[in-house]
């Protein structure tokens, strides 16, 4: 059983202002699997809705953001759940012990008139009450030391740390309670090549000596190539492909994956690169049938009406193609109707 | 414009409320200039009437009819309000106009006069003025007075907008493109910061009125000429609370309420309607 | 090399309060010398008003230039000046008039206190509570009970202090009887340090301090709210959510401890209102303070009353907004290191 499975997810954020309304589908039909103690990249354009189903996979839902279908299942330790189904109490038993978050931009994520230590100790105590101060103190300083961060990190303020040390706090903090699962979105977006090999070289270190599992999103595909064990890529809401990364690198199946590769510099590579024309689509007004089709060198008529089901290509590498199958995604024309209601 | 009136109006009650009530005030201010009364002129009715059909709001103890003397000091009110607001936002844009654009030393100075200003408290040194000017006021010297502390207010923001513009990258186009900068200030940046002032705009007239109560209530305002202030500084003269002579020191206080808190009502919904931030918040909300 | 990044805060700060009081006082010096009234002749109509004797023309002309002296209005406009500031700075303020010859600095420290008692009290009191509910109210902003109090904030707030003093005298002197309308206390008492007196006072002082904390904090929860609504949804705030931080942290600690900084700040600017609105409301109330001495100025002519009122008001105000500000970096640490 997968330690994560996703199915039939759809969550669109639904606006009603000034007598306009607009539903933002971030989130649109994804069905996936994440596989215990492996590192999946989601990779894709800004926009195409990875931050949004990364909160929905935490549960961070907010209005206007509403989910309409689909179950977002997690199975480990002999706990199964659908975690959409979960109430707050049971929500906070499991997010940051065994689900944790490390945020896009985290540059702002630490209270800015709180000393680090006390931040640290607001989240332990929030999670476990039945220790002593004394423990949480050790916990803290052995977990900073472990990952590289000198001591003095707990006593400053955030702003006196550096971007990217505030980025590798960040870090220490979501997995000070070695939580089974973390999700991280762009950890290395705004840091310099150098800080960002140390944020990688932290992430891979706690994944082999945690033995956690990893979903890393990010639009910067050397991340992936360096971390990933297998890359989703997502467009205009919807997965296109899931491969392993040395089959995704090397014969990239969906159009727009091909693009992706293609576009990516190579040393010594002097031929000119082509990346995808046109614009990514608005996901307010999405196109029909295949999203990708109004960019596609291959686009044949039936993906101006209908949209390819995200199915099996071979093993553990999945497509969703009208030059792979003519199999079509049903059920999501009853879905937009039901919310208007 | 006006479908951004229409679309207010329906969904912000605060705005529905502070216009109608705007409205009714303006109104019944425009009505003095049917007044059957010289508003200076006392004895013209029997005194200390309370109010029926013939005198809506009954007569005070000069002998006035107090309906007649209360559009005329609504009248009084807008026309104080209006100065006031023009000269201080027009003296405040220019400051923050030149403090934004200029930038350096002379914003440095200008500032600082500014920031002075807005700390210094206003009203003993307008009472000193106003003591001082007794004979010649009248409500164009009041608002002149008056907007002498009102205008920093409009400085700060209006400098705040340019310093915000300035960076953006429209205007960097503009200025290389060989855009002269007057024609940028005036062509692409008035348009985003005259919002702010429409809203800042009702928040003076706001603190005018309210001055030239406190102002009034001492005495320092010209006597003869009605207005919430003089009215009730009259009505305490003759202490109209102790002969029950209710109606006339009701009539300015429940004025006075009105007014304020419609004004306010309207400048806080446009504000709202304007800062990016709540409108984020609305549509949050939406759904 | 704490105390070098202090220096980028506080000299800047003391360099403006410096200019403040510059600016303040001299506006003060220059207004009665533009105005076409001759604060000389004014006051000689007045005597001769009262007195109707008639003086001979030497008695005249020393009277004259007794004014002039007490005026200060003697020698050209840069020697008055300059002989201003030398007595502001041995705290000369000069007689008053309509109190000849008490000077204006002993009358005015006699009712310092008064005023300095309503104030201190009611501006703590109001902004605390006002902050604190306007910081709950905004962090539930979407609850109704958050909705209606604002609304009554709203209409609340805008009344101006004087109408608000009467609405009060109207409802609770006279259609409920149940305070004193005006005095600091009752007449025919002495003043004096025991418990009745002080009870006499503080019933006398309820109305007036009712009076200016009503619309203090509605202005205070107002901005509080709004100010809180929108550190809610910022980020280190969404993330200690999802950490799981109880709600009584979330809001003290994390929220409102970011939202009361502005508030900080927002108070020693607010200070010059919140001083007019005592003293008008001092006036409404005939409350001994520095209100009433400021009326009875106006009404007597006292022209020296009225400087100094102005003068000394001009530099409390200051000081405490420079206080209040050197206080602010105690509660930021982003300005305390840098």
């Amino acid at each position: 059983m997968s330690l994560l499975e996703v199915k039939g997810l759809s969550a669109y954020y639904i606006t009603h202002v000034y007598g306009v309304e607009r539903d933002v589908k971030a989130v649109d039909n994804i069905t996936f699997s994440l596989e215990e103690n492996e590192i999946m990249g989601l990779a894709g354009e800004s926009g195409c809705g990875k931050s949004t189903l990364l909160k929905v996979l935490l549960s961070m839902i907010k209005p206007p953001l509403r989910v309409l279908s689909g179950e977002v299942n997690y199975s480990y330790d002999n706990k199964h759940f659908n975690l959409l189904n979960l109430d707050k109490k049971q929500l906070r038993e499991v997010q940051w012990e065994d689900i944790s978050y490390i945020p896009q931009g985290s540059m702002s994520t630490l209270n800015p008139v709180r000393k680090i230590r006390k931040t640290f100790e607001d989240v332990i105590k929030a999670h476990k009450t039945t220790e002593e101060k004394e423990e949480y103190e050790k916990l803290m300083e052995e977990h900073i030391r472990y990952l590289g961060l000198p001591l003095e990190v707990l006593d400053s303020y955030p702003h006196q740390l550096s971007g990217g040390m505030r980025q590798r706090t960040t870090i220490a903090l979501a997995t000070i309670l070695k939580p089974k699962i973390i999700f991280a979105d762009e950890p290395t977006t705004a840091l310099d090549v150098i800080v960002q090999r140390g944020v990688i070289q932290m992430l891979k270190k706690l994944h082999e000596e945690q033995e956690n599992t990893m979903l890393i999103v990010t639009h910067d595909m050397a991340v992936h190539a360096n971390v990933a064990d297998r890359i989703a890529v997502m467009y205009a809401g919807k997965l296109v492909e899931i491969a392993k990364k040395e089959i995704l690198f090397t014969n990239p199946k969906h159009p727009y994956s091909q693009f992706l590769i293609r576009s990516l510099p190579k040393i010594g590579d002097k031929k000119q690169k082509i990346s995808a024309p046109g614009n990514p689509p608005s996901l307010a007004n999405p196109p029909s049938g295949c999203r990708f089709h109004p960019r596609c060198p291959y686009v044949k008529d039936i993906c101006k009406e209908y949209i390819p089901k995200f199915r099996n290509y071979d093993n553990s590498h999945q497509i969703a193609c009208f030059l792979y199958s003519d199999e079509i995604e049903e059920g999501e024309e009853i879905v937009s109707k039901s919310i208007r209601s | 414009m006006f479908i951004i009136l229409k679309d207010l109006l329906k969904r912000d009650k605060k705005f529905l409320f502070g216009f109608v009530v705007i409205c009714i005030l303006a109104f019944l201010a425009i009505l003095s200039f049917f007044s059957p009364y010289n508003p200076r002129s006392w004895n013209v009715v029997p005194k200390d009437r309370p109010p029926s059909l013939k005198y809506l709001l009954g007569t005070n103890s000069m002998g006035q009819d107090i309906f007649w003397n209360t559009t005329y000091a609504l009248r009084n009110s807008f026309i104080l309000g209006l100065t006031t607001a023009f000269v201080a936002n027009i003296i405040g844009t220019i400051v923050g106009l030149i403090a934004g654009y200029k930038g350096g030393a002379l914003d440095k100075v200008l500032m600082s006069i500014n920031d002075s200003f807005i700390v210094l408290p206003s009203l003993p040194i307008l009472i000193f003025l106003s003591f001082s000017l007794r004979d010649k006021m009248n409500m164009f010297t009041m608002g002149l007075i008056i907007s002498m502390f009102s205008w920093p207010w409009a400085g700060k923001q209006v400098r705040a907008q340019v310093l915000s513009l300035r960076e953006r990258d429209f205007t960097h186009t503009a200025v290389f493109s060989g855009m002269n900068m007057w024609r940028v200030v005036f062509k692409e940046h008035l348009p985003f910061v005259i919002p702010w002032v429409i809203a800042n705009f009702i928040n003076t007239i706001l603190s005018a009125l309210g001055m030239e109560i406190s102002l009034s209530v001492l005495g320092l305002s010209s006597l003869e000429i009605p207005t919430i202030g003089t009215t009730i500084y009259w009505a305490m003269q003759y202490q109209a609370i102790f002969r029950g002579i209710w109606w006339w020191i009701l009539t300015p206080i429940i004025l006075s309420v009105l007014f304020f808190v419609a004004l306010y009502m309207l400048s806080v919904s446009i504000s709202e309607f304007l800062d990016p931030r709540t409108r984020l918040q609305r549509i949050k909300m939406g759904g | 090399m704490i105390l070098k990044v202090f220096k980028t805060y506080i000299i800047p700060r003391l360099i403006q309060y410096v200019v403040v009081i510059f600016v303040g006082i001299t506006i003060t010096f220059i207004v009665p010398r533009l105005t076409p009234i001759d604060p000389v002749q004014t006051t000689i109509n007045r005597l001769a008003a009262y007195g109707g004797t008639y003086m001979e023309p030497q008695a005249y002309e020393s009277l004259q230039q007794t004014l002039k002296e007490l005026y200060g209005l003697e020698g050209t406009l840069l020697e008055q000046y300059l002989a201003f500031w030398k007595h502001l700075f041995t705290f000369d303020l000069g007689p008053s008039l309509s109190m000849f010859p008490t000077p204006v600095m002993e009358i005015v420290l006699n009712s310092l206190p008064w005023t300095f008692f309503l104030l201190i009290t009611t501006t703590l009191l109001s902004w605390i509570i006002g902050n604190i509910l306007g910081g709950i109210a905004g962090y539930f902003k979407n609850k109704k009970w958050s909705d209606a109090l604002a609304v009554v904030a709203m209409s609340i707030y805008p009344i101006p202090y004087y109408v608000m003093a009467l609405i009060l005298v109207i409802l609770f002197v006279y259609v409920f009887p149940i305070f004193p309308m005006m005095g600091g206390y009752s007449i025919g008492i002495q003043p004096s340090l025991d418990w009745s007196f002080i009870l006499d006072v503080l019933h006398h002082s309820i109305l007036p301090a009712i009076s200016l904390i009503i619309i203090g904090m509605g202005w205070w929860f107002l901005s509080m709210r709004s100010m809180t609504s929108n550190v809610v949804s910022e980020d280190f705030v969404t993330y200690a959510e999802f950490a799981g931080l109880p709600k009584r942290k979330l809001l003290f600690s994390y929220v409102m401890r970011n939202g009361i900084l502005p508030q900080i700040t927002a108070l020693g600017l607010q200070l010059g209102g919140i001083f007019n609105g005592a003293i008008i409301t001092e006036v409404a109330f005939s409350y001994p303070g520095v209100g009433l001495l400021l009326k009875n100025a106006v009404t007597n002519g006292d022209f020296n009353m009225l400087m100094g009122i102005t003068v000394l008001s001009i530099i409390a105000i200051s000081t405490s907004s420079l206080v209040i500000d050197l206080l602010y970096p105690l509660f930021d640490p982003r300005i305390r290191y840098r």
